[in-house]
């Protein structure tokens, strides 16, 4: 009698504690802004900014590029409408465990710190070349920890430290890469910008602007003809090929050619588009009519959503349903605002 | 505006054709019977009472006369001479002075009309502050580019320019204050994609106007390869009817131990040897950026002007202000001792870009630890044409060739000027010329390994002294 009161007592804590942490977490949604730093100059806004979807965070749109404002419910109708999806598939999303928040909270450390390490070993001459650092845009690698998986294809661009990190490449052998060591993921052949680990399936790290769109697209060719060639082996396979590109990368014509290929062939492939605004040096509305790339696919049939980078688990959840998407369904466009 | 226009093809893709794809002969014969656009015309003006039998018929007959014209006038037309391939190469022969080009009487007014006074004092500021700065022998590579640069956009108002980055000033300073001064129509940015901007400006040459693209770095001119060859036809191709003015600048080649990894240090100067039409230039002097920069805008044919990478802002020098230089030259750096020549110890060096540097290192070497062996030190400031004449006249004096080239052993530009001075220079060769090239590899980004594949001032040190000591 009284070990069943315990157990009861136990499950009851349990359950109370769990309830407790969800609403901690729905907590976390609630957007924090950073506190409201000096214009540096309103002479360098030469176009007018027209949120599209995500409404301007209005606390700093004196901002030349301020945060976009996403909220969970918001984007599930989104989602819904352009994935074609019901608002009671896409509610499965609303939940992020403690477990996986903190995970997620705990890789984004893992990039932060390593680019900064990098930074570092960079001023001190250990590494030397181009390097370039994903700081600010964190959320990205913390949802491929969540949400892709080792067999998963990844097709990056030259910041690509953190999405080989997300994708299980040892830190190890990417800090030895940039340091010209043997150890290091290609043998000191390759450097900062081109990181690869065969057994993760991380497949680049390339230089040029863009060039990794195709490329991604054959890789995802590739997930069809194992099917075809392998069918015994390949039951109930549902890889993806996930694609890291620019707002301004995805200006190049590549673009446009690769999504007509994914509607085409139906490819299980994610576009993920890290928008921050800046193509190198230049401010991208400054050269592009539209950097809202999420929306090039309704010419073909390719549904997207635009996310706000700053937040995690709407991220996460973002993700988590994009990916489920393309898994079951056909490519898809996913861009993350930072 | 987009209008698609829906119909129908008759004929095959071309008369080669075999046309078995699947549908096709059905589609075939029904288009040709139900969707003829002439037939359906003529049975709906008919029908309608628009025009009368007669009307269509004389119509007819007419333009049969026209034909049958057309092609007697090209049976009785004479083929091109031969010689006319080789007039068609360049607009502009490679012997040109540039700076006895003149530019129109009315451009002077066109450009103060459309740069406003404020913006044309600022840039006249910044002109004199970089003059001063080349006065003083100061001036960076970059920087001289960019004065070359606004001086021929003042001069010649047709002129525009692209590059990535153009208002932020790209890398090196090249485009510095074009945009501000001359507009974003004249100076434009660029989204990321090099052969659609070499595009355009093509378009530009083709319609009047100088275009001048800046590449952030020359590899990313493999985006460009279609876009850049179409630059090199367009002369010929039209029968001397369009000229192509375009004028290409870049930084990139591949220094020793610059870690840059195998996508940027690929040699793009190689991979456009063989584009018809094209005048290639390069320099690692602030010197050579300016005249060469004057010269190759002024050219009425395209050309590119490679620039060395790791050269760009710490190397610093003079320039000859307003003075453009030849597009055909080679430039001597430094000539051997007589002595070294009256011993039979003289070697000729060719290089460029970053060899530049490490054959003077070699230079300096060879003072130190050997002094009686010394090089004729010449770098290949034209690569296209090729500087015979200067390599020539080296060779007479020394027999011995050592090129000092950041390309690859295959389908290199060492390969190239190799096999031309053989061919043209084999009895002033006393031995075999000594090629130190890249291997056929890419570039590794570890330093370790890069020294085995790029070729530097030790490598070239040996060759010399192997040279001069017959082991060949």
């Amino acid at each position: 009698m009284l070990s069943k009161l315990l157990v009861l007592i136990g499950i009851l804590s349990l359950v109370y504690y769990n309830v407790h942490s969800f609403q901690s977490i729905t907590q976390l949604t609630v957007n924090k802004y950073a506190k409201k730093s000096t214009i540096k100059s309103l002479s360098m806004v030469t176009t007018p900014i027209k949120p599209s979807t995500g409404v301007s965070d209005s606390a700093n749109s004196n901002q030349m590029r301020p945060r976009i404002i996403t909220p969970w419910d918001i984007l599930k109708k989104q989602i819904s409408g352009s994935f074609k999806l019901s608002l009671d598939q896409l509610a499965k999303y609303d939940y992020i465990s403690t477990d996986d928040a903190l995970k997620a909270y705990e890789h984004m450390q893992l990039c932060r710190q390593f680019e900064n390490a990098c930074n570092q070993a960079y001023m001190q001459g250990f590494i030397r070349g181009f390097m370039h650092l994903d700081n600010g845009q964190e959320t990205i690698p913390a949802f491929v920890h969540d949400s892709i998986r080792k067999s998963d294809k990844k097709h990056s661009y030259y910041r690509e430290h953190t999405h080989a990190l997300a994708s299980g490449v040892s830190a190890n052998k990417i800090m030895a890469e940039l340091f010209m060591k043997v150890d290091g993921t290609c043998k000191g052949a390759g450097g900062s910008m081109h990181i690869y680990d065969v057994e993760n399936n991380f497949q680049g790290g390339w230089a040029l602007v863009a060039e990794q769109l195709p490329y991604a697209t054959g890789a995802a060719r590739a997930i069809l003809l194992d099917r075809l060639l392998y069918p015994e082996k390949t039951v109930g396979d549902d890889r993806i090929t996930i694609v890291f590109v620019g707002e301004g990368g995805a200006q190049n014509g590549r673009m446009a050619e690769c999504l007509n290929a994914a509607a085409k062939e139906n490819l299980p492939i994610l576009f993920l588009v890290i928008d921050n605004g800046r193509a190198i040096n230049t401010f991208t509305p400054d050269v592009a009519a539209n950097s809202d790339v999420y929306l090039q696919g309704k010419h073909y049939g390719v549904p997207g959503v635009k996310v706000d980078g700053q937040d995690l688990l709407d991220v996460l959840r973002t993700g988590r349903a994009v990916t489920d998407y393309v898994r079951k369904s056909g490519p898809a466009i996913m861009q993350v605002h930072t | 505006a987009i209008m698609q226009v829906h119909t129908n093809r008759f004929q095959g893709h071309s008369p080669a054709d075999p046309e078995h794809e699947r549908g096709r002969k059905d589609e075939k014969k029904w288009a040709r019977a139900e969707a003829d656009p002439i037939k359906i015309f003529e049975t709906f003006a008919l029908d309608s009472k628009l025009l009368t039998e007669n009307q269509l018929e004389e119509a007819k007959k007419k333009v049969n006369i026209q034909v049958k014209e057309a092609v007697d006038f090209a049976t009785k037309s004479e083929v091109p001479p031969r010689s006319l391939a080789k007039e068609l190469e360049y607009p502009d022969a490679p012997s040109t002075d540039y700076n006895l080009r003149t530019v129109p009487e009315t451009f002077k007014a066109i450009t103060e009309k459309i740069v406003d006074k404020e913006s044309y004092e600022r840039v006249t500021k910044h002109i004199e502050s970089l003059r001063s700065i080349a006065k003083a022998g100061t001036i960076t590579i970059g920087d001289a580019v960019n004065l070359a640069i606004l001086e021929e956009m003042i001069r010649d108002p047709t002129t525009t320019i692209h590059a990535e980055d153009l208002q932020a000033g790209s890398s090196y300073n090249i485009p510095k204050l074009t945009q501000q001064t001359f507009g974003k129509l004249r100076a434009a940015d660029e989204i990321i994609d090099e052969g659609h901007f070499i595009g355009k400006a093509l378009g530009e040459g083709m319609n009047g106007f100088r275009p001048i693209v800046e590449l952030m770095n020359t590899n990313f001119g493999i985006y460009g390869m279609a876009e850049l060859s179409s630059a090199g036809n367009t002369y010929a191709t039209t029968g001397g009817q369009f000229q192509m003015p375009m004028t290409i600048i870049g930084a990139g080649g591949t220094a020793p131990n610059q870690a840059l990894g195998a996508e940027h240090s690929q040699p793009y100067h190689a991979y456009v040897m063989g584009i018809p039409g094209l005048k290639i230039c390069t320099t690692a002097s602030p010197s050579g950026a300016y005249g060469i920069t004057k010269s190759l805008i002024r050219d009425n044919g395209p050309g590119i002007l490679f620039l060395p990478v790791k050269m760009m802002k710490e190397t610093k020098g003079s320039l000859d202000l307003d003075k453009c230089l030849p597009l055909n030259k080679a430039t001597v750096l430094h000539t051997a001792s007589e002595s070294s020549v009256k011993e039979n110890k003289a070697v000729t060096v060719l290089t460029y870009l970053h060899g530049v540097k490490e054959a003077q290192i070699t230079i300096e070497t060879l003072k130190s630890n050997n002094k009686d062996i010394d090089i004729d030190l010449i770098e290949l400031t034209s690569l296209k044409p090729l500087d015979i004449e200067t390599i020539r006249a080296s060779l007479k004096r020394t027999h011995k060739l050592a090129i000092l080239d950041e390309s690859t052993l295959s389908g290199g530009v060492g390969a190239t000027i190799s096999a031309i001075i053989s061919e043209t220079c084999f009895y002033d060769l006393d031995a075999p010329i000594k090629r130190l090239c890249m291997d056929d590899a890419p570039v590794p980004y570890a330093s370790s390994m890069e020294q085995a594949v790029v070729k530097r001032a030790s490598d070239l040190t040996a060759a010399v002294i192997d040279l001069v000591n017959n082991k060949f």
